[in-house]
């Protein structure tokens, strides 16, 4: 059952999602060539008017037009997720969604499974884009791969350090996800304002983030000047592996309990405090 | 055991307001029951706690002897009075849905319930009028070969042609081992298919009974009884 709930997930979210990916996939190589061609041409003749530059105007477009397809497809995803989130558990739909035979553990987790992947695709490809727009224009980087890794190396920086951050990240995005849709369980209960009461919600939740960030960035700095305090020698070189493995493992550890506190309130508010 | 539906001590509050109060009736199976009451009554209230929508706040819904939750979810076919299918969706998307999710759901019924009313499989819901999205609806859910349909106001709303659409679809394609509550208050219209009636008023249940007993002590159709009983 649990396959059928993401499958059909992926189809509502994805109808509105995919034709943004795809504008992004065919925007960006449409906009790096032309910058490229605009950038080294001289159009000096093309001139029509002192005033009157087409293809800079032409260019503007096209910029206009990039920037607007990446904004989309990192915000108006977003909002869509949480959009069909909103709908699907808290308006008329939901009374389909909650009386589907499945539990609503399932529903929750197909709901924030599917927002994840696609958040972390959008991300994916607005990188990618990134990269191939400037190596378009720019070039490929003269990159010296395996110097870099056995700098790297020499640093402490592990297959564990990178397994951390790129943890990190991953949960960042989880975090997020779970606190969206936690305030949206808990703002529902507000019959008559259940948007502002999940706005307030997540207001509430993100003030309690901000702390245990506080708290966190105080002994990080705390650890990177002061290592003597947690047993590491002054005198020795600052490794990667220290200024990365231990934080970044409290961390990641922080924002896990974090995700799961989210998780349990969303799964608790509509399984047992339900009201739609 | 043939006591499909029980309710013991149902009571439902939303902050100060009392929607249901200790509320306690059983249905057996093979019946179709009307639940009757004016606006505000607790009908909705009811049902969606039977459908596991709410949680009481006191008390116990019991469906084949379990509470509300994944089973009793599979064995209630639920129509809510208002549209709660994605608009987007077809009529084909609509079918394989309620198809992977409901082992009970027989699709071909459900083609032929909707090629009889000319409804073409990738016509759209939100292409649709009001009418016709309920009758899909409702086809939907009396589709599958539930224990107990809850039909939450199915004739509110519609032209009389419709209602009798709606009313002989109901008959014709319920799981006759099973039972149909229908929440309504447009009693004489649905009267003729009842064989039992809940009476409720102010979250109270003020009479379970027969059709046959209201007629025979009172003298008088439900219909009679029931702007008798809720007179203002």
């Amino acid at each position: 059952m649990l396959g059928k709930l993401i499958k059909h997930e992926f189809k509502h979210t994805g109808r509105y999602i995919i034709w943004m990916l795809l504008a992004l996939v065919v925007v960006t190589p449409v906009s790096a060539l032309y910058t490229k061609f605009y950038s080294e041409n001289d159009y000096a003749s093309l001139y029509i008017a002192d005033s009157f530059d087409i293809l800079s105007i032409i260019q503007a477009i096209v910029t206009i037009t990039y920037t607007c397809t990446i904004i989309a497809v990192v915000v108006a995803s977003a909002i869509l997720l949480m959009y069909r989130f909103y709908k699907s558990m808290v308006t008329g739909e939901g009374y389909l969604t909650h009386t589907l035979p499945v539990s609503t553990t399932s529903i929750v987790f197909s709901k924030l499974f599917v927002a994840f992947v696609w958040i972390l695709v959008c991300g994916i490809l607005v990188i990618c884009s990134i990269i191939t727009f400037t190596i378009i224009n720019v070039g490929l980087p003269d990159i010296d791969i395996p110097f870099i890794l056995e700098s790297l190396r020499n640093d402490g920086f592990t297959v564990f350090t990178a397994f951390v951050l790129i943890l990190t990240i991953f949960l960042s995005i989880i975090q997020q996800i779970t606190q969206l849709s936690a305030s949206l369980a808990i703002g529902h209960r507000m019959n008559n304002h259940p948007i502002l009461g999940s706005i307030l919600t997540y207001i509430v939740f993100d003030f309690i983030m901000q702390i245990v960030s506080t708290i966190f960035m105080f002994f990080y700095i705390d650890y990177m000047f002061m290592p003597s305090a947690y047993s590491i020698n002054e005198t020795e070189q600052v490794m990667v592996s220290q200024i990365v493995n231990t934080p970044f493992t409290v961390l990641c550890i922080t924002q896990f309990i974090f995700c799961a506190i989210y998780s349990f309130i969303t799964v608790y508010m509509f399984k047992k405090k339900l009201n739609i | 055991m043939s006591e499909l539906l029980e309710c013991r001590d149902l009571t439902k509050k939303y902050g100060n307001v009392l929607a249901l109060n200790n509320v306690s009736f059983t249905l057996e199976r093979g019946r179709i029951v009307g639940l009757l009451g004016p606006n505000a009554s607790g009908k909705t209230t009811l049902i969606k706690l039977i459908n596991g929508l709410l949680t009481p706040t006191s008390g116990e819904v019991l469906i084949n002897g379990e509470k509300p939750g994944v089973k009793s979810k599979l064995s209630i076919a639920y129509l809510p009075d208002t549209t709660f299918l994605s608009d987007f969706m077809n009529v084909k998307q609509l079918i394989n849905y309620y198809g992977d999710f409901y082992s009970n759901f027989e699709k071909e019924k459900a083609y032929d319930m909707l090629k009889h009313l000319n409804i073409a499989e990738n016509m759209k819901l939100k292409a649709m009028s009001k009418g016709t999205k309920e009758k899909v609806q409702l086809i939907l859910t009396m589709s599958r070969k539930a224990d107990l349909y809850c039909l939450d106001e199915p004739i509110g709303g519609v032209d009389p042609a419709s209602r009798d659409y709606i009313l002989n679809t109901i008959l014709n394609n319920y799981n006759e081992e099973g039972s149909i509550l229908i929440s309504t208050h447009l009693i004489s219209d649905i009267e003729q298919i009842l064989d039992e009636v809940l009476l409720i008023q102010y979250g109270n249940l003020y009479a379970h009974k027969s059709v046959d007993e209201i007629r025979e002590e009172h003298g008088i159709s439900v219909d009679g009884y029931f702007r008798e009983v809720f007179r203002c």
